[in-house]
């Protein structure tokens, strides 16, 4: 028993079996969301996790403008909030913050608002099917009033398929 | 016998050096207790048992300012067997005292044994799902895979331990090398991130948009820190690019070499098992309100390795032991569709309950021995 506790690491070779979810009780529904955003907002290459990504020119600052999904809770709202906090440089929380639920275009949305300096976030989050979507700004804290207005008015504008 | 051999039988058999031991040992759960408040369980638990000193991080480096418990639990091991050979007489009159220890040395050395033997893991299902590994959440694995059949992955398991800076990796029977040249215990990943200009990046994969923020590794049971690596593939002498893994990203990245895709992980180290788990259901309720959750349990239906299958429910203090492990209710997903099962696998079980049950017999008859003893002395 003190041998095997004990063995140094190594590289280990194994057949595995690919385990594949099995629908028994509800079938994944799937969504997406078709948007045009504004003329003046400037697309910029995605990356591997969002699906559009664009720059806000508001003045003389540009605020950061994404589309991004991911399935099921996405890992819940702490943790995506202390993830958001971390990327603004803020000590992460133990209980999730408190959140405004609004309305566009008939869809109801959570909004999360971080503010910090010199930058700030708002997140309006959706729940659509299986799929948690979210649209975020972010930026210089200045501008995070002006850039959530234009984010509103790109979601109303768009449209679930 | 020399003056020293006596002198060293006599200390180590001595009662005193055990009451010395008992009390060290209290010290040391004194603190692992107040030490626990702030990290959790497991995180104290390997500061104070797994490891052979305390460890004090001065300005001047690591001072050891106390023994282990696992040190303490082997020299009161060592005590116990010494006084016995060397002080306790084998008679009809001390069977209960012999009976007492050696249920005692059998928790004890028992207990060294689980701590080294016992494996935790978790496996979280979504309903509908099977699934037949848990994950280790406190250590990573490099993980390679690349399809046999249409239900079978072959799978190179390279432990957290090996993915050290400039250590070269060849795994048997793949067309590739691996050389780690950074690794990184709690990073922050930021993507297109517009500082850290001058910090290691991946040359191929999603690693190329994303900067790594190395951070101090975080102590506590509730936190999971999000480690990474960045290894550098080669083919003979050919380069194929450095790749960023990390269990904060969540799908596994490919490259395809001949014609094979081989996919890359950096996930928290999977225990393969030879049975399946499917949930069927989950439910649960909370204490009128409050998030406290009163009641929660899994249906789920068990797949042996020969096909049969049965069902089984699991849910709190009834957990499902199969194959050497118990599977314990622990927690659940946000969504309340999914389960999160306590995998324990512990060869040891078995031990508190027969050195228990020792010790209890032990008692028992020297209590009874000397009462019949003393009413024979006072008729």
């Amino acid at each position: 028993m003190i041998m095997t506790g004990c063995q140094s690491p190594r590289i280990t070779v194994s057949d595995v079996p690919i385990d594949a979810p099995i629908a028994l009780t509800k079938p994944q529904t799937t969504a997406s969301w078709k948007g045009t955003p504004p003329s003046n907002w400037i697309p910029k290459p995605a990356g591997a996790f969002l699906l559009a990504r664009f720059d806000i020119p508001i003045q003389t600052d540009r605020m950061d403008a994404s589309v991004s999904m991911l399935s099921g809770g996405a890992g819940g709202l702490l943790g995506n909030v202390n993830r958001w906090r971390g990327q603004l440089g803020l000590a992460p929380l133990t209980t999730p913050p408190p959140t405004e639920s609004i309305l566009l275009n008939g869809a109801a949305y959570q909004l999360v608002v971080i503010r910090h300096t010199p930058h700030s976030m708002a997140v309006y989050m959706h729940q659509k099917g299986d799929n948690t979507w979210f649209f975020k700004v972010v930026g210089p804290s200045r501008q995070l009033t002006t850039a959530q207005r234009a984010m509103e008015t790109y979601i109303k504008g768009g449209q679930w398929e | 016998m020399g003056i020293i051999s006596r002198r060293l039988i006599a200390f180590w058999s001595s009662l005193q050096l055990t009451v010395c031991l008992l009390i060290a040992m209290g010290v040391l759960v004194f603190f692992m207790t107040l030490y626990q408040v702030e990290t959790g369980i497991y995180v104290a638990n390997q500061r104070y048992f797994g490891q052979a000193f305390i460890w004090w991080q001065s300005p001047w480096g690591d001072i050891p300012v106390f023994l282990g418990g696992g040190v303490l639990g082997g020299l009161l091991v060592v005590n116990l067997l010494v006084a016995h050979i060397t002080r306790f007489k084998w008679t009809k009159a001390k069977i209960g005292l012999w009976l007492t220890h050696a249920g005692l040395l059998t928790l004890l050395i028992g207990s060294g044994l689980s701590a080294i033997q016992t494996i935790e893991s978790q496996m979280v299902i979504q309903e509908g799902q099977t699934v037949s590994y848990s994950e280790q959440l406190r250590t990573t694995e490099l993980a390679i895979e690349t399809p046999l059949s249409p239900t079978q992955n072959r799978q190179w398991s390279i432990p957290e331990a090996l993915l050290k800076p400039g250590q070269v990796l060849r795994p048997p029977q793949l067309p590739f090398e691996l050389t780690v040249t950074h690794w990184y215990q709690n990073t922050r990943l930021e993507m297109n991130a517009t500082v850290g200009q001058g910090l290691p990046k991946a040359t191929h994969g999603l690693g190329q948009h994303i900067t790594v923020f190395p951070m101090p590794p975080i102590l506590r049971d509730d936190f999971r820190n999000q480690s990474a690596v960045l290894v550098t593939l080669t083919q003979g002498k050919q380069s194929l690019g450095t790749w960023l893994l990390s269990t904060g990203l969540g799908a596994p990245q490919s490259i395809v070499l001949n014609g094979v895709t081989y996919s890359l992980s950096l996930r928290p180290q999977r225990v393969y098992h030879p049975y399946r788990i499917r949930l069927d259901e989950f439910s649960h309720s909370y204490y009128t309100d409050t998030n406290t959750p009163k009641h929660f349990a899994s249906e789920v239906t068990v797949i042996e390795p020969d096909g049969h299958t049965h069902r089984a429910t699991i849910s709190m203090n009834h957990p499902l032991r199969m194959g050497g492990n118990a599977h314990f209710q622990a927690s659940f997903g946000q969504d309340g569709k999914s389960t999160v099962l306590q995998v324990v696998s512990n060869p040891g079980w078995w031990v508190p309950y027969v050195s228990t049950a020792i010790m209890t017999i032990g008692l028992l008859i020297h209590f009874g021995i000397s009462l019949m003893r003393y009413r024979r002395q006072h008729p």
